[in-house]
């Protein structure tokens, strides 16, 4: 267990910039997520935290100590990479003991610490089988077990349950969540899949073209976004977002409608200036006596919750309502804005300038 | 010829007449590169008077044995010289080998500027393409100079030098295609660069390793040129032997048939047992896998 500290560390491959100046604290026994699409920077960010990338410039400190030019053999952290790498050529058993062999461990206690992980991991009937004869889920788990049969400092995990199939990955998330609620280590996960991050986080580190847009707890995330991109990219619907002006009476300008604003937030905003308004989902409600009347263009049922497709001459919204209130496609609709759930962004910088959890706060 | 089998498959000949074709192309192959070996057996059991007929056939008239028992009861002379053979030979495979893979591994892992991987197994390469000749006569020259002509050191030097830029190339093919994964893993796992090479990738490229050791064994069994002019006698191997059978009062045809049937047997079985390695050695990493 360790806390890890990355100091402006860069990371440069040729002329492409892959991770940029980036600060992070990971604090000791905390499980933290890097999120963002593919090519931002969090696989480069992990391997060298690993150690199987050197930083161009800049440090990881890891308890206070050095260990940026450190070798991955030294540093006693174990990984669980995307496609498992487990060794073909070895047996289950001899997977999971691989390390521990590595490090003159005698047998007894090597063979002890196999069967607790096996145990564990479910995994003691396969013990003797070969990775070929294993299905992906077990694959997962033999992965997994290499790395707790260690008792490492840290855990690095890179995006372990992209592999599976879609039921067995919301499994594997719950098993995982509560297999390191019980071992109570550091641990960095890479992943695209928001759900993954949100879920299983103590905070998400977001990435996005090799550079740290917010690190911060899943619900801070999501209610107090740092920019437009992470206000987008977190979020399932994704969040709309329109252009809108702030009118000389305080209200907002959207789809043809105003918005009363909150007092406490009008101190940041400018009369006459344009912004870039995002709305979630699930602060728009589908009623007829709503201020903004719209189409539907499309509806998804997905059970639980069903997501309308809206669209006017101004523009378009994806909006929730429940299940049970019909809506078709080709209906025209009313919808009622949550003025707390608003976000408003900077049309150029995108940063965010009022965000529910701001709103909030006042 | 495409036009002709499909002008074949419409009309004519049928399903059956295009089986027929296909089966009489490879009888013609098969012919064709047996043949000589049929000889060659034939006239290792063929009595003497029969070489100097016109009407003897393909195949001789009545079977001797002598030159089997002369070849192999030749004072011992015969397993002298094949014992050189498998000595010259397993020592190159092992020294070739072993150094390839190290020089190959090498290659494919460090980073080395200027592009020099490349250039270096380029120029590994290189050696392959002149003719062989052409550095005979200065192999004589140096082994001479260093004393160690007519030594097994002089004729495993060679075939070495022969042979070592095919190990190089074809291990650089496989380890250029092993998952770094795998690799990356087991530095996780706390291993160096030997114990990653040894616990992880050889294991796993044991069918390359041994497609290169065939191939360095047999150009090594097989090699006459070298052997010949820096081993002439105390290293003398089979294929040197060989030579001898064509004397100034004309070819010993029987001995010579003989002593050819007994090179070439080893290296017919050997290859049948490892026809699967070598076939899956030479193709891997041409598809992903």
């Amino acid at each position: 267990m360790a806390g890890l500290i990355l100091s402006n560390v860069w990371k440069k491959f040729g002329s492409v910039v892959a991770v940029q100046a980036l600060d992070l604290e990971i604090r000791d026994r905390e499980f933290v997520s890097f999120l963002g699409p593919s090519g931002c920077g969090k696989t480069t960010t992990l391997n060298m935290i690993a150690g199987l990338e050197t930083p161009s410039e800049g440090q990881i400190l890891m308890d206070g100590l050095d260990v940026t030019k450190v070798p991955p053999r030294l540093r006693n952290f174990a990984m669980v990479f995307q496609g498992y790498a487990l060794y073909p050529h070895m047996t289950v058993a001899d997977n999971i003991g691989f390390a521990l062999k590595v490090r003159n461990l005698d047998k007894a206690e090597i063979a002890k610490r196999v069967a607790d992980a096996a145990e564990r991991l479910e995994l003691k009937e396969v013990l003797g089988r070969y990775p070929r004869q294993l299905s992906g889920g077990q694959r997962q788990r033999v992965a997994l077990g290499r790395a707790f049969v260690r008792d490492p400092h840290v855990f690095l995990l890179d995006e372990p349950l992209s592999n599976l199939d879609a039921v067995l990955r919301v499994q594997t998330r719950v098993e995982l969540k509560r297999l390191f609620a019980d071992l109570d280590t550091t641990a960095v996960y890479v992943t695209h899949d928001q759900a993954e991050a949100m879920t299983m986080s103590d905070r998400i580190a977001v990435f996005r073209h090799g550079v740290l847009q917010q690190f911060a707890s899943p619900l801070d995330i999501y209610r107090n976004p740092a920019n437009r991109f992470v206000a987008t990219f977190v979020g399932s619907p994704p969040m709309s977002v329109v252009e809108a002006t702030l009118g000389d009476d305080n209200q907002l300008r959207a789809f043809g409608t105003s918005i009363a604003l909150p007092e406490a937030v009008l101190g940041k905003l400018k009369v006459g200036k344009s912004y870039d308004l995002g709305l979630r989902a699930e602060d728009l409600v589908l009623a007829p006596d709503g201020q903004l009347k719209m189409r539907v263009d499309l509806v998804e049922h997905l059970g639980a919750q069903t997501i309308v497709h809206l669209s006017s001459s101004q523009g378009r919204l994806i909006a929730q309502s429940s299940p049970t209130e019909p809506a078709k496609a080709g209906d025209m609709v009313g919808i009622r804005l949550d003025p707390a759930g608003l976000y408003l962004f900077d049309r150029q910088s995108g940063a965010a300038i009022v965000t529910p959890g701001l709103i909030r706060q006042n | 010829m495409a036009a002709n089998l499909s002008h074949a498959a419409t009309s004519g000949f049928g399903p059956i007449g295009r089986r027929l074709l296909v089966v009489g192309i490879i009888l013609l192959a098969l012919l064709v590169t047996l043949a000589p070996f049929f000889v060659l057996f034939g006239n290792s059991l063929r009595p003497a008077d029969e070489f100097l007929s016109d009407k003897s056939g393909l195949w001789p008239s009545q079977l001797t044995f002598e030159y089997y028992a002369a070849v192999l009861s030749a004072n011992g002379t015969t397993f002298r010289i094949l014992l050189n053979s498998v000595i010259v030979t397993a020592a190159t495979t092992v020294i070739a080998v072993t150094t390839g893979c190290l020089v190959a591994y090498g290659l494919a892992r460090l980073k080395l500027p200027f592009r020099l991987s490349t250039i270096i197994g380029l120029t590994f390469l290189i050696v392959r393409f002149y003719p062989k000749i052409t550095i005979a006569i200065p192999y004589f020259v140096l082994m001479r100079d260093f004393g160690l002509r007519d030594t097994y050191a002089a004729v495993v030097i060679a075939h070495v030098s022969m042979t070592l830029p095919i190990v190089v190339w074809l291990m650089l093919a496989f380890f250029e295609d092993f998952p770094k994964q795998l690799e990356q893993s087991a530095m996780m796992d706390g291993c160096g660069i030997l114990r990653r090479f040894f616990s992880i990738v050889l294991p796993l490229t044991v069918p390359a390793i041994a497609t290169a050791a065939l191939l360095t064994a047999f150009f090594s069994w097989n090699e006459f040129l070298f052997a010949s002019a820096v081993g002439p006698l105390n290293a003398k191997t089979l294929p040197v032997e060989i030579s001898g059978f064509i004397t100034d009062k004309g070819t010993v045809w029987g001995p010579m048939s003989a002593m050819g049937t007994v090179i070439v047997l080893p290296v017919m079985v050997l290859a049948l047992i490892a026809q699967r390695y070598l076939v899956r050695g030479l193709t891997a990493g041409a598809v992903k896998g």
